[in-house]
């Protein structure tokens, strides 16, 4: 009995020195790490544990698993084939029909696919580091998906999009734009100017002050608007936007950056042309010299070739145009489709420089921006699947088998001493 | 650059599309005489069939015979239209049964489908000047002449909610065509409708 309790104790002994020198290993491989990590926080406690993840883990697992290597069980992790870094963000835009963009992180050549909680929205072909894709108004969480890694993002805020007011004659120019901006999804008010002394409202009445509670941005194709310059100045510095086109430049010399300068005239736009706007007339902008503006639209085939250029004024935005006439991009271009051509332009020029103030949005819950960048937070790197596996000795039912044993054997001991009446 | 207004006439190969060679003077000066709009001092004659047309957003098109249109010029009307042109076609005859009439509305059914009455509250009888009671009569209406008929609507065609084609069976074509100066011996413009039209395709 003696030896049989010697023999137990010592072989508890050894099991307790492999475990405290890192001991078994336990692993859970894909579809068992779910139920593993319940075994192991409410069964078993293993010293160390590894898992072999099929795709980025789910917040809850990733979690799950870090509180387990918080509680004292040494977690490893390793994947199938390498999770793809992807992360993904949705940044809200001044754009009443696309009123968000989705930034994606993705390997050079991945396809992502991004979708809502009502479906499908887009896929796309990584051709460097990233993508953005313009979405419509979304459901739920944003899920970009790269090979079965999915980032979950929800937007950070949202917009709010104010009227715009264009002020000045009855044009071509005028008209089209405002219908361009109206079929963008833009609440336009407009101030006709339509004869001395008679003004023309269209929309809501706009004689109420231009200010930035009332409008994102005022658009002026004229010189008429110009009696209101100072009123249209304040509303700019204080951080509304400012648009002018067609004429209008004369009319608006200290709000723009660039005065116009000779016309290039308008050529006959070409069938097979992939830039439109190089058929269009041209009054090339020459930059001011105390101002440092941003060029948004170079022709090359001119000189100066500036036709499009913006800068700040205060808290606010300008852009100057310098195509007189884009309606005959509208009537006469060869695109498959000038009409949503040239009222995509004049809305990415419109949201470029509207008055836009942020709507916070409710907290999110569920959201994984980063699936890989995460686990690594939360697990380390990777590692290798060395580890030596898991045999029936690390089964711990066995140190009690054998602690079991020994008492045993030393009460039997004991007993069979005091039976014999031996000392 | 020129932002003028300049009133364009169709000009296409079937029919009399030359047959009120004093409306647009007429529109012109009403034009002149009532806004303050940049125009032309002239109009144009533009073929229906050419690329021309794309220059000018506003066509007045007008006639007493058959409207046939060739496959050129049926499809520049339909392109016409979608990019946000606006194509005013006035029945010279006055006449629902005529020719004008029975071809032009066929020609404009096979390209767009079926014309639309306009109600009274639509923009365009309220852009400029005021007209509560829809499109005003003409003397050819008030004289029983033509079907003998005082058509109280116009009809159209639209396009992202604004009109893309015009279709009137007033005869105004008939109305409007006189020499300018004769409005100084009328109590009433009748060409005041033709501005409202006018401003109605320059700001819609």
């Amino acid at each position: 009995m003696r030896g049989i309790a010697f023999a137990a104790l010592v072989a508890l002994g050894g099991l307790l020195l492999r475990r405290a020198g890192g001991g078994p290993v336990v692993r859970a491989d894909a579809r068992e790490i779910d139920s593993a990590l319940v075994h192991w926080s409410t069964r078993t406690a293993p010293a160390v544990a590894h898992l072999t993840f099929a795709d980025a883990p789910s917040p809850v697992v990733r979690d799950w698993a870090a509180a387990l290597r918080g509680a004292g069980t040494r977690v490893t992790w390793s994947a199938r084939a390498p999770l793809p870094a992807v992360a993904a963000a949705v940044v809200p835009l001044a754009d009443p029909r696309r009123p968000a963009t989705v930034l994606v992180s993705a390997p050079a050549g991945s396809v992502i696919a991004v979708r809502d909680g009502l479906g499908e929205i887009d896929s796309v072909r990584v051709r460097a580091v990233g993508a953005a894709v313009t979405v419509p108004r979304t459901a739920g969480l944003v899920q970009v998906a790269v090979r079965g890694t999915a980032a979950r993002v929800a937007p950070r805020d949202s917009l709010v999009l104010r009227r715009l007011l264009v002020v000045g004659d009855a044009t071509w120019e005028a008209k089209f734009a405002v219908a361009a901006l109206e079929e963008a999804g833009w609440a336009v008010d407009v101030e006709w100017s339509l004869a001395p002394r008679v003004t023309v409202i269209q929309g809501r009445s706009p004689k109420l002050p231009v200010d930035t509670a009332r409008y994102a941005a005022v658009l002026a194709f004229d010189t008429v608007g110009a009696a209101r310059a100072a009123e249209i100045s304040a509303f700019v510095k204080s951080g509304g936007g400012f648009i002018a086109g067609g004429d209008a430049a004369s009319g608006f010399a200290a709000l723009l950056p660039a005065r116009p300068g000779p016309l290039v005239p308008a050529r006959r736009f070409d069938e097979d042309s992939v830039h439109p706007r190089r058929a269009l007339a041209l009054t090339p902008l020459i930059a001011r010299s105390d101002v440092e503006l941003v060029p948004l639209d170079i022709r090359p085939d001119a000189t100066p070739g500036l036709a499009v250029a913006a800068w700040c004024v205060g808290r606010g935005r300008v852009v100057q145009v310098g195509y007189p006439e884009t309606w005959r991009w509208r009537m006469h271009g060869a695109d498959p489709d000038p009409v949503a051509a040239h009222r995509d332009w004049w809305g990415a020029l419109v949201s470029g420089v509207a008055y836009a103030p942020p709507l916070p949005a409710p907290r999110a819950v569920g959201t994984d921006a980063m699936p890989l960048a995460s686990v690594l937070a939360a697990l380390g790197a990777p590692t290798s699947a060395t580890i030596s596996p898991w045999r029936a000795i690390d089964d711990p039912r066995l140190r009690a088998a054998l602690f079991a044993v020994a008492l045993a054997a030393l009460l039997l001991e004991w007993g069979s001493r005091r039976a014999r009446g031996a000392p | 650059m020129s932002a003028e207004f300049v009133f364009a006439t169709a000009q296409y190969d079937s029919g009399d599309w030359e047959s009120a060679p004093l409306l647009p003077a007429n529109l012109i000066d009403s034009l002149v005489r009532y806004t303050a709009v940049a125009v032309a001092p002239s109009g144009v004659v533009v073929p229906l069939a050419g690329e021309a047309l794309f220059d000018y957003p506003l066509v007045w098109l007008t006639g007493h015979l058959p409207v046939r249109w060739t496959a050129r010029e049926r499809a520049n009307v339909t392109r016409y239209v979608e990019r946000g042109g606006l194509l005013v076609i006035d029945d010279h005859n006055h006449d629902i049964d005529g020719v004008f009439h029975k071809t032009a509305t066929d020609e404009i059914t096979r390209a767009f489908g079926p014309l639309v009455e306009l109600p009274k509250t639509h923009d365009l009888y309220h852009c400029f000047f005021d007209f509560p009671n829809g499109p005003p009569g003409t003397s050819q209406e008030l004289n029983g002449w033509g079907d003998n008929l005082v058509h109280k609507t116009l009809s159209a065609i639209e396009r992202e909610g604004r009109i893309g084609l015009l279709y009137s069976s007033k005869d105004y074509s008939s109305e409007w065509n006189f020499h300018p100066e004769t409005k100084r011996f009328m109590t009433d413009d009748p060409t005041k409708f033709g501005v409202n039209i006018i401003v109605y395709a320059l700001t819609r």
